[in-house]
C-alpha cells in the first residue's frame, strides 16, 4: 500500500477560462489517454460544422479532459459569423435540413463506414511484423479521429427533431415527456441491440436443437460463443456474422479503454438468449390506441403541429444511435483490436503487465513502447487503469472555473433562431439527466442499507418531535435519523433517509430489526409527499412512489 | 471497584464490554486513547451520589487533565447479536470533575430510556442495566467514521469505510452522506464514492460539541486518501490479530496523520425473519 494509488488526492483545475461542466452522461469513467487524446478535436470540428450548418449561436462544446474525466465549456459564436447564422436557422426547419444529412448517412456515410470497417477488420493484426503493426496502428487512429468527427458532424440532425418535440410538448402540456419519448421507441433498432444478423442468428438457433442445447448449457460464455460459431453451416455462419457486426464494438463506451462486446461474452450470450426467446420485437411497435391517447392530450389546434414532429423524430431517432454505432463505437473497437495485439507483444516480453494496459499511455508512448526505445514503465501504466477503474464522476467535481452564467435571454431573437436554441437546450438538457429510468420521477434513488422490500405508507417526519404521528407498518422518511428515532424503529415497515450512510447507527440497527432501509437519498423528504404508498427496496436502494 | 486504568480493564461482567474490548486493545498496542473503565458498581455508587466514589472520580480527573470522551460500556453491549449501536449515550469533549460527573450521569441514565428499554425487549437482552463507564481522552479527530470488516448488505468479505470530516458522530448519526470506500483485505481499493458531508461535528472550545457547516469546496471531496486507507486497512489486520477475523466494526478518527481505534465490537448479524 505504499506504491501510489487511485485515491491520492486529485487536483482538478479548470482547463481554460469560463465555466466547465462535467460529462456524466457520455463518459461515467475516466477515460484512457490514449481517447482522451483523440476525442477532443473530433467533437469540436464535427460540433462546429454543426453550428455553421444549423446557424447556431454557439460554435462548439469545447471537450477537455482533466484526469480523465469530460469537462466541457461552451464556445459562443463570433459576432462576425452571426449574420451567416441567421441565415443557416432559416432555413432549418422549412427545409428540415436534418432530412438532407440522414439522406447523405445512408446513401454515403453508413456504407463507406462499413466498408473501412471491414476492411481493417479483414487484418489479422497478430500476425503483422512489428513494423506493420505499427503502421496498422496508425492507420487505425486515424481512422477512429475521423470517426470521432464524424460522429458529431451528425449531431443536430440526431437531437434537433426530438428536442423541438420536447420543447413544443413540454410547451403544449404538463404532461409527463418521458410517455411522448416512448412514441419513438422502435424506431430505432441498433439501440436496442438489435441487428438483421442477430434475428437470423436467433431464427437458426430456434430450429436446432444442438444449438438450443448449447446455448441453455452451462458453459461460460465465451466457450458457447465458440462453440456456436464452430458449427457447420448456416447456424455457425450466423454466429460468425453476428459476431462479426457487434463483436468489435465498445460496448458500453466510447472510450477505446472500454471492453469491445467480445471481451464481455456473457452479454452477448444474454443478447441471444433473449432473442430467441422472443419470437419478433413486438415491442417495437407503438399502438395507434398509445398514440392517440397521448395526442388527445395535446390542445386541438397543435394537433397537426404535433403529428408533423412525431413523424420527424420516429424518421430521425435511428441516427441518434447509428452515428455512433457505425462510427467511433465501432472504429474505436477496431482500434482497440489493435492495441490488444500489439500489448499483448509488449506484456510478453515483460514491458507490460496487461495487454489492455497499452491504451493507458497517449500515442508518442506508445511509439516509444513499441520501439523498444523507452515510454512508461509497467507500474506506472498499470497504476493508470488501476486510477480509472476505481473512479467514476462521483470523485469529480461536477464544475469546474467560474459559476456557470445562465444562458443569453432568447427574446429579440429571430424566432428560428430561437428555435433551434431552444430545440439543442432542450435535448442537451434531457441527456444530462442521464438515462430515461433517472429521470422517472416516481424513483428516489439512495443506498440500501438493509436488504429487503416492504411497501407502506410514507411518514415525513420533520424531527423527533414529529414521532407520535407514526404508526405501525408505516414507511418512516426522514433527513437524519438522529438516535432518539430507536424507538420507533420496532414500529416501522420501512426507514428512508435523506442522509446516512451504510454503516450509520440507524442503519445497523435497521439491519437488526430486519427493516428495509434507504439511506442517502439526499432529498427523500422534498420528493415523497406525506401518506404517500411507497414502495421501498432496501436491496437496490430505490424507492418507488405508488400513489397518494 | 475503584476505576482502573483502560489497559487493566480485563473482567467484562465488571467493567463491560467497550472497556474490555479496548483493554485488550491497548494491551495488544493498537492505537487506542488512554482512559480509564469505571465498574458498573462504581457507577451506580455514582449515580447514588456515594462520597467515597465522587472523591475517587475527582481523582481519575485530575489525572486526566484536557478534553475527555465518556462513552456507555454495559454488560451485554457490543454483542454479535445485539449492537446496541446509538443506544446508550456517548458524551464528548468534556473537562473537570462537574462536567464529567453530569456526563457519567447521562450515560447511566440512558440505559434507562424508553428508547434503550424498547431495543432490549426487541432483542431479548437482560432488562436490567448494568452500566459501565469508560473516560477517554478526546481525539480531536479531523476526519473519523466506521469500518465494517464485512459488507454488512451482501456479507462479502471486505473492507467497507465510510468517512466524514471531523468527529465520527456525524457518520455514526447519520447526519451526512459519508464518503465511502470498499477495499479487498489486500487493502486493494475496489469502489469508491465521494459522500455529501455538508456538516461537520465539532468541538466547543468550552466543551461539547455542535454541528457545523462544511466549507463547499469539501463538502463532495473525498476526506480520505490512499495513505490514510492504507492506515486503516493496517489497523484491520492487527485487530484480526487481536481479536480473530470474525467481522469487526470499527470506529476510528486520524488527528492530523495520526490513526486512533475508538471503539471495536463485533458486526450483528440480520436477525432473519
Amino acid at each position: 500500500m505504499n506504491s501510489p494509488t487511485p485515491s491520492d488526492r486529485l487536483e482538478f483545475e479548470a482547463p481554460g477560462p469560463g465555466s466547465w461542466s462535467i460529462d456524466a452522461a457520455h463518459f461515467p469513467r475516466p477515460v484512457s489517454r490514449f481517447q482522451a487524446e483523440i476525442h477532443p478535436d473530433g467533437i469540436n470540428a464535427g460540433f462546429l460544422e454543426c453550428a455553421r450548418r444549423y446557424g447556431l449561436l454557439i460554435n462548439t462544446l469545447d471537450y477537455r479532459f482533466v484526469n480523465g474525466f469530460a469537462y466541457s465549456t461552451v464556445v459562443p459564436a463570433p459576432d462576425a459569423e452571426i449574420p451567416a447564422r441567421f441565415e443557416a436557422a432559416e432555413g432549418v426547419f422549412r427545409n428540415r435540413i436534418w432530412r438532407e444529412d440522414l439522406a447523405h448517412w445512408d446513401r454515403d456515410v453508413k456504407p463507406a463506414s462499413i466498408r473501412i470497417h471491414q476492411e481493417l477488420l479483414a487484418v489479422d493484426p497478430g500476425v503483422l511484423s512489428d513494423d506493420d503493426l505499427m503502421s496498422y496502428l496508425v492507420r487505425c487512429r486515424d481512422n477512429l479521429k475521423r470517426m470521432v468527427h464524424q460522429h458529431h458532424r451528425f449531431n443536430l440532425a440526431a437531437i434537433l427533431p426530438v428536442g423541438d418535440f420536447m420543447a413544443h410538448v413540454g410547451a403544449w402540456t404538463n404532461q409527463p415527456i418521458g410517455a411522448f419519448l416512448a412514441l419513438t421507441r422502435g424506431a430505432a433498432p441498433e439501440s436496442a441491440g438489435i441487428f438483421p444478423e442477430i434475428d437470423r442468428l436467433a431464427a437458426e438457433i430456434r430450429n436446432n436443437q444442438a444449438a438450443r442445447k448449447i446455448l441453455g448449457s452451462g458453459t461460460d460464455g465465451a466457450g458457447i460463443l465458440a462453440q456456436l460459431c464452430n458449427e457447420a453451416g448456416a447456424l455457425g455462419d450466423a454466429a460468425k456474422a453476428y459476431l462479426g457486426v457487434v463483436g468489435d464494438r465498445l460496448l458500453n463506451s466510447l472510450d477505446t479503454g472500454e471492453p469491445s462486446a467480445i471481451e464481455v461474452p456473457d452479454v452477448l450470450v444474454s443478447r441471444i438468449r433473449l432473442a430467441v426467446d422472443q419470437a419478433a420485437h413486438q415491442d417495437g411497435v407503438v399502438s395507434e390506441a398509445e398514440v392517440s391517447g397521448l395526442r388527445a392530450k395535446i390542445p386541438t389546434e397543435h394537433r397537426a403541429l404535433f403529428d408533423e414532429l412525431l413523424g420527424e423524430v420516429r424518421l430521425m431517432s435511428r441516427l441518434r444511435d447509428e452515428r455512433g454505432f457505425y462510427s467511433d463505437v465501432w472504429a474505436g473497437g477496431v482500434m482497440r483490436r489493435a492495441l490488444l495485439a500489439a500489448g499483448a507483444r509488449l506484456a510478453a516480453e515483460g514491458r507490460i503487465n496487461d495487454a489492455a494496459h497499452l491504451v493507458e499511455a497517449d500515442f508518442d508512448e506508445i511509439q516509444a513502447l513499441f520501439s523498444r526505445t523507452g515510454g512508461p514503465g509497467a507500474a506506472d501504466l498499470a497504476a493508470r487503469a488501476r486510477f480509472r477503474k476505481t473512479h467514476r464522476v462521483e470523485n469529480a467535481p461536477a464544475e469546474l472555473g467560474d459559476a456557470a452564467s445562465p444562458p443569453p435571454p432568447m427574446d429579440g431573437l429571430p424566432p428560428h433562431v430561437a428555435r433551434v436554441m431552444m430545440a439543442l437546450g432542450t435535448a442537451v438538457g434531457s441527456l444530462g439527466a442521464g438515462p430515461p429510468i433517472d429521470r422517472d420521477p416516481a424513483i428516489v434513488r439512495g443506498i440500501g442499507a438493509s436488504p429487503g422490500t416492504y411497501s407502506g405508507v410514507a411518514r415525513v417526519i420533520d424531527g423527533p418531535d414529529d414521532l407520535r404521528r407514526l404508526r405501525t407498518g408505516d414507511v418512516l422518511v426522514t433527513a437524519a435519523t438522529s438516535d432518539s428515532f430507536n424507538i420507533v424503529l420496532p414500529l416501522l415497515g420501512a426507514i428512508v433517509t435523506n442522509a446516512g450512510g451504510l454503516l450509520s447507527h440507524a442503519a445497523i440497527v435497521g439491519r437488526e430489526y430486519c427493516i428495509p432501509s434507504v439511506v442517502g437519498t439526499r432529498n427523500a423528504t422534498a420528493l415523497i409527499a406525506d401518506g404517500t404508498r411507497v414502495t421501498v427496496d432496501g436491496t437496490t436502494g430505490e424507492v418507488r412512489i405508488d400513489a397518494a | 471497584m475503584t476505576p482502573v486504568p483502560l489497559s487493566q480493564a480485563r473482567d467484562e461482567q465488571v467493567y463491560g464490554g467497550k472497556a474490555t474490548q479496548l483493554g485488550a486493545a491497548i494491551r495488544a498496542g493498537l492505537p487506542v486513547p488512554e482512559g480509564f473503565a469505571l465498574g458498573t458498581a462504581f457507577v451506580d455508587a455514582i449515580a447514588s451520589g456515594a462520597s467515597g466514589a465522587l472523591s475517587e472520580l475527582e481523582r481519575i480527573c485530575a489525572r486526566m487533565p484536557g478534553h475527555v470522551a465518556v462513552r456507555s460500556s454495559a454488560i451485554g453491549e457490543d454483542s454479535a447479536g445485539a449492537s446496541f449501536a446509538g443506544q446508550h449515550a456517548t458524551v464528548l469533549n468534556v473537562a473537570g470533575t462537574e462536567a464529567v460527573l453530569a456526563a457519567v450521569l447521562v450515560v447511566w441514565q440512558s440505559a434507562r430510556t424508553d428508547s434503550a428499554k424498547a431495543y432490549r425487549e426487541r432483542v431479548g437482552a437482560d432488562m436490567a442495566v448494568n452500566m459501565g463507564v469508560v473516560i477517554q481522552r478526546l481525539v480531536g479527530a479531523d476526519v473519523a467514521g466506521v469500518l465494517f470488516t464485512c459488507n454488512p448488505v451482501t456479507g462479502q468479505n471486505e473492507l467497507v469505510v465510510e468517512a466524514a470530516w471531523g468527529l465520527g458522530e456525524a457518520v455514526v448519526q447519520g447526519l451526512v452522506i459519508p464518503d465511502s470506500y470498499r477495499m479487498d483485505r489486500a487493502g486493494l481499493l475496489l469502489d469508491s464514492r465521494a459522500g455529501f458531508k455538508d456538516v461537520r461535528v465539532q468541538r466547543l472550545p468550552e466543551g461539547r460539541t455542535c454541528t457545523k457547516a462544511v466549507a463547499a469546496h469539501l463538502v463532495e471531496c473525498p476526506c480520505l486518501d490512499a495513505q490514510k486507507l492504507a492506515a486503516l486497512r493496517d489497523l484491520v489486520a492487527r485487530c484480526d490479530d487481536v481479536f480473530g477475523a470474525g467481522p469487526h466494526d470499527i470506529e476510528w478518527a486520524f488527528e492530523g496523520e495520526t490513526l486512533f481505534l475508538l471503539q471495536l465490537r463485533p458486526v450483528t448479524r440480520s436477525r432473519g425473519t
